[in-house]
């Protein structure tokens, strides 16, 4: 498997609004920040507070109304559909509910990013090494409602890493697993890091899930309320007691 | 619960809208394509009704006269009569004059052919050297006909002319062994070898010497043998008088013949004319051929044949009324060369042409004579003089029989030849009977000879015109439904082949004179039933007892091919087949059936030619009327069910989207009845309004489609529309009244029970069809449905162009149906395109959270969107290729047979669904562009 570098993430004055009837909600307001690369970000924060909607502006799913987006040093906002597209198949995106397409094969689940590209030979070879690599070897011929929810998102993991990301996006990837499933995807998560050298940004309100990252960004209303360095040399003993402080 | 249903379709102001959209366009497409289909349907049945107005419904002929070749493919040839001599008794024609309902019986006996000799001349007075006391003109003749291209080369005619006068026979005076001639003496009448007399020339002695005539040898030989024109090589002689002027010929009451300023020699040919006896009033009724009659009378009915005196013998003349067109193609060319005879007078014949053939001449122009113009004339010197000798020969009748086919594989009609005994021209009353230089030519008729009764004369009977009737004036009927022997006109056969229309001039074959000839002409001369038994004294006991050859009826109130007027001719002509027992056709609907037919060389120069015949094809009206029934009901039915399946896939999508919304109703105690009703009630409403818009729209619609949509028509918008909308929606109301409240939580589109491996767009495209079965089958009917009347539409065409009947009617026909049934054809392609556009945006729509995943893996657009297209490739796909098949096998049902060029417009057909629905995917595809993907992915 590639070893590659983080990307950096930079965002100023990023703003987002949906329309909800003849009210305007902002959903992310002036969010301006950047992560250095190899980094694990958590962005916390209470639901509505503008977590996915800053994952999607990051990822280019959404259009940010003001603002910018800048991955390496590439302003995504100002990308057109096609550039975008291509940015998309740089970044990897992981969904709370794994949006695993039911009628395709865990392997094939694993190549659909890839599949209108060329050499699909080169692609099931890499899909196997990833579904190794989250463990789930020996399950390729099986159908996503055939597998547990974690099986399911480790295979939203493998998906998200087919395209060899510097940049990985994980909106809620243990919201819907059980406490201790969801360890084991954080486990992955940050060997995968501690790997490939990516830069990690996942939304989560975990107090434990966040407390193992390298930095926690708070949002509240859509304004970044509170950005904390949890990489300050302290005892890993004391995380959960550093969890306990935060409010998420 | 109306309450309810108002609120409902009030609050979803969308979905009701388009709801009514779909039964709207549904309804309305269906009552103007079904106007287009029925009033295509009136204007075929008009245009038959038009175009099969014929002479007579119903032709009965003696038993076992139908050929196996007009059985096999239901035709008539155009010259059925040739070789019918007889079959049909006259009491056998008082029972079918007996069947009530009959307008007209018309019987026509056919009799044979008599030989008329056209005359014509030869202007020879350029040729004329008028410095010489003796010279002869050598002419060659030359006959043609067949265009042309049947050339024959005669022995050569001689005129001798001399300043010394000539005196000639008197054949007025009573013949003897010696014959009176103008100086007033008799002269022996065999001095050139048998009973032949010749002009004399008077030598300055005061002597007279002979000028015989080679024809004077040449037709000795036995009584019953024959001479061909070719071979009649004769010397005729004529006096150059002082003053320039010409006298030759025969005397008449002693006095010599008149001097002319033009040199004139008599040629003609002998041509073979049909007899055939016809009750006039009948035939009058018929065709109106009291009105056709151009010169003289008409013929009378009763009339018998008399006996004739001339003065100097008497024979029986046969009343006939002749026609005005002989429809002859013959002419004669010639080639004059100027000769210096040593002496002639005196050489006896056999030396004249001895001397003759051996002597050099110089070229002296020609000339040329068109046998055609001449022949009216001749008729009417007949008419005008009804007590001179003498009318057309009637020695003998020439009975031609029917012509042979081979029918090759490809369909195309091979004559046989038949050899034919020369002796069959000859009679046992004269020696050397001249015959018809074609007589020689290839023959296809087998030849027989009825021998008339000279009633103790020793001149043969003949026949005497009473008047003259144009056929081009008999009453006409619609060229595409002619039937034969309608208007006494010649076989229309045309060049069938490049070459041959090169051969031919681009003029049609005509019948050549010959009784052997492929082409018989149609009945020349027409004598009345009264003289029958007279004529037919010798004939075979069989003729005489049974003398009518065919018994062309017509029934009353008939006015052209109608259902009614089909049943009463049938009901008819089975009342005259069974009290007859003869052969019974219902001509009624027939029309001409180009045939192909390979005539094959003939003897004098005629190359073979490929020719286009028009035979009569029975029953055209009846398949096409049959044939367009049964499209107009297939048509019918697959717009309705095109229309049925486009709005059930509506409903089935809008049933579904309510899914969460009836699932709390259901868990708030309302039954399955009423949710059911609940849903039918919503749709019912929706068909009700879009019926009572339909109406008001299909008018104008129609208007602007050039399709008139009658009021009552648009009326049916109503009824259809409320039944389309209820059977559109039962079976979604009862699934959801069915349905399980938890259903409602399951995702709209769930995965396949088995695990594809799915490594390219296009397999993941297949999958996706895979997963909703139902909805897939539904939008591959409706295209199919719509593919398959657009196959059915080109096989009709197709059919009524050749496959089915092959004639002109079926031609023009075709015409009026193509129209309306290719827009009804098109509209249903678009419709089932539509309902696969429908499926495919239903699927983008239902799966929109598994594009939006992908789109935010990295998928292009231009990846999604060719997701979307393969997925309409592989639906219209499967849809126009199975709508084809069934296409084709709808033609094969309603053709009988499934041509190459079919399959070919199949496919083409299919090719057309599967761009079409293509086109309608731009649809979903679009759709894509707008997904609002963040929104889909952040579902719960």
């Amino acid at each position: 498997m590639d070893a590659t570098t983080g990307s950096t993430v930079r965002t100023a004055g990023l703003v987002r609004q949906f329309r909800s009837g003849t009210e305007r909600l902002t959903a992310v307001d002036d969010v301006s920040l950047e992560i250095a690369p190899g980094s694990v970000v958590a962005l916390t924060g209470p639901s509505g507070s503008g977590k996915s909607t800053l994952l999607h502006l990051i990822g280019a799913i959404e259009q940010a109304d003001r603002g910018t987006v800048t991955v390496d040093d590439v302003e995504v906002t100002g990308l057109r559909r096609a550039a975008l597209a291509r940015y998309r198949q740089r970044v990897g995106f992981v969904f709370q509910r794994y949006h695993l397409l039911p009628a395709l094969t865990v392997l094939d689940n694993v190549i659909a990013p890839v599949l209108p590209r060329r050499g699909r030979a080169d692609h099931a070879v890499r899909a196997r090494e990833l579904l190794e690599a989250v463990g789930l070897a020996g399950r390729e011929r099986a159908l996503p409602a055939q597998l547990s929810g974690g099986q399911q998102q480790r295979v939203a993991i493998a998906r998200a890493l087919m395209g060899a990301p510097r940049l990985l996006l994980a909106d809620e990837p243990t919201g819907n697993l059980d406490s201790t499933t969801g360890t084991q995807i954080l486990d992955l998560l940050l060997d995968l890091r501690d790997r490939h050298g990516m830069t990690v940004l996942l939304a989560t309100h975990e107090r434990a899930i966040a407390a193992r990252c390298d930095r926690l960004i708070r949002l509240a209303d859509g304004k970044l309320v509170e950005d904390i360095d949890l990489t300050d040399g302290e005892d890993p003993a004391d995380t959960l007691d550093r969890a306990s402080r935060l409010r998420l | 619960m109306f309450r309810f249903i108002w609120r409902q379709l009030r609050g979803r102001p969308g979905r009701t809208v388009a709801l009514l959209a779909g039964v709207l366009v549904a309804t309305t497409g269906f009552v103007v394509l079904t106007e287009a289909t029925t009033t295509s349907r009136l204007a075929v049945k008009g245009s038959l009704e038009r175009h099969t107005r014929a002479s007579y419904d119903i032709l009965v002929r003696p038993t076992g006269s139908r050929t196996p070749l007009e059985a096999q493919r239901g035709l008539v040839r155009p010259n059925y009569l040739s070789g019918l001599f007889g079959g049909i008794t006259t009491a056998q024609y008082d029972q079918v004059k007996a069947v009530p309902g009959i307008e007209v019986a018309a019987p026509i006996a056919m009799l044979g052919h008599a030989d008329q000799v056209v005359s014509g001349s030869l202007d020879l007075t350029g040729a004329v050297n008028p410095a010489l006391d003796r010279q002869v003109i050598r002419v060659d003749l030359t006959f043609a006909t067949d265009r042309g291209k049947s050339v024959g080369r005669a022995k050569p005619q001689y005129l001798y002319l001399t300043k010394r006068p000539l005196i000639f026979p008197d054949f007025s005076a009573s013949p003897g062994p010696t014959l009176r001639y103008t100086d007033g003496n008799r002269y022996p009448i065999d001095v050139c070898g048998r009973e032949y007399a010749v002009p004399r020339e008077v030598q300055p002695d005061g002597r007279s010497l002979p000028v015989c005539d080679p024809l004077s040898v040449a037709t000795d030989g036995a009584a019953g043998s024959t001479m061909s024109e070719l071979d009649m090589t004769s010397l005729s002689a004529a006096h150059l008088r002082p003053d320039g002027r010409f006298q030759y010929g025969a005397a008449r009451g002693g006095k010599a013949p008149a001097p002319s300023d033009r040199l004139l020699l008599p040629v003609g040919i002998s041509v073979a004319m049909l007899l055939a006896a016809v009750d006039p009033e009948a035939e009058n009724r018929l065709v109106g051929l009291n009105g056709a009659i151009q010169d003289g009378v008409p013929l009378p009915a009763d009339r018998r044949p008399a006996r004739v005196d001339y003065g100097w013998g008497h024979a029986t003349e046969f009343p006939v009324l002749a026609t005005s067109r002989p429809f002859v193609d013959g002419s004669v060319s010639a080639t004059y060369r100027h000769l210096v005879p040593p002496r002639i007078a005196g050489l006896p014949a056999d030396r004249v042409g001895a001397t003759l053939a051996t002597l050099p001449g110089t070229p002296a122009g020609g000339g040329r004579e068109d046998f055609a113009d001449r022949y009216l004339g001749d008729i009417r010197k007949l008419i005008e003089r009804p007590a001179e000798c003498c009318g057309g020969v009637l020695d003998l009748l020439l009975q031609a029989g029917p012509v042979d086919y081979d029918a090759g594989a490809d369909g195309v009609l091979r004559p046989r030849t038949v050899a034919v005994d020369p002796s069959v021209y000859g009679s046992e009353f004269v020696i050397k009977r001249q015959r018809s230089w074609l007589t020689d030519d290839t023959s296809f008729r087998p030849l027989s000879q009825v021998p008339t009764s000279p009633g103790g004369s020793a001149i043969a009977p003949s026949w005497r015109p009473v008047g003259t009737f144009d056929p081009l004036r008999l009453t006409g009927f619609d060229d595409l439904s002619r039937v034969p022997l309608e208007t006494y006109e010649p076989p229309t056969v045309e060049g069938g082949d490049d070459r041959s229309r090169r051969v031919l001039g681009d003029r049609p074959l005509l019948p050549n004179g010959s009784p052997g000839g492929y082409l018989s002409a149609p009945p020349l001369l027409l004598t009345n039933l009264a003289s029958v038994p007279e004529l037919l004294v010798a004939a075979p006991a069989r003729q005489r007892a049974a003398p009518i050859s065919a018994i062309r009826v017509r029934v009353a109130d008939v006015d052209g091919y109608s259902e009614r007027a089909a049943e009463r001719v049938r009901l008819i002509a089975e009342r005259i087949a069974t009290t007859t027992g003869l052969d019974v056709d219902i001509t009624l609907g027939s029309s001409p059936a180009p045939q192909t037919v390979d005539l094959p060389a003939g003897a004098f120069g005629r190359p073979d030619l490929r020719l286009t015949e028009n035979w009569s094809a029975l029953g055209v009206a009846s398949v096409i009327t049959e044939a367009v029934d049964r499209k107009s009901a297939v048509l019918f039915a697959l717009v309705l069910v095109v229309c049925a399946l486009f709005l059930g896939n509506a409903v089935t999508a809008a049933v579904r989207d309510r899914r969460a919304e009836l699932a709390v109703l259901a868990c708030l105690g309302w039954s399955a009845r009423r949710i059911g009703a609940l849903i039918l009630g919503e749709v019912a409403t929706l068909g009700l309004a879009a019926g009572l818009l339909g109406v008001g729209l299909a008018v104008p619609l129609g208007h602007a489609l050039g399709i008139e949509v009658q009021r009552q028509r648009a009326l049916v918008a109503v009824p259809v529309a409320l039944l389309l909308a209820v059977v559109a929606g039962l079976a979604p109301a009862l699934r959801a009244a069915r349905a399980h409240p938890a259903a409602a939580l399951r995702p709209l589109v769930t995965g396949t029970l088995r695990a594809h491996r799915t490594r390219s767009i296009a397999g993941m495209a297949l999958v996706n069809l895979a997963r909703v079965p139902a909805r897939t089958l539904l939008g591959g009917a409706a295209l199919a449905i719509g593919v398959a009347s657009l196959t059915l539409v080109i096989a009709v065409s197709y059919a009524f162009r050749g496959a089915i009947v092959g004639s002109l009617l079926g031609d023009t026909v075709s015409l009026d149906v193509r129209g309306a049934d290719t827009l009804a054809a098109v509209a249903t392609v678009l419709l089932g395109a539509a309902a696969v556009g429908d499926v495919l945006y239903l699927d983008v729509r239902d799966r929109a959270t598994e594009l939006a995943a992908l789109q935010a893996t990295g998928w292009t657009d231009g990846a999604l969107t060719r997701l979307v297209g393969y997925q309409a490739l592989f639906l219209g796909g499967l849809g126009a290729l199975t709508g084809a098949g069934l296409g084709l096998a709808g033609a094969a049902w309603l053709v009988g047979e499934l041509p190459a060029t079919l399959v070919a417009a199949a496919l083409l057909a299919a090719l057309a669904g599967v761009l079409i629905t293509c086109l309608a995917a731009l649809v979903p595809a679009q759709l894509l562009r707008r997904l609002p993907t963040a929104q889909l992915l952040a579902q719960e």
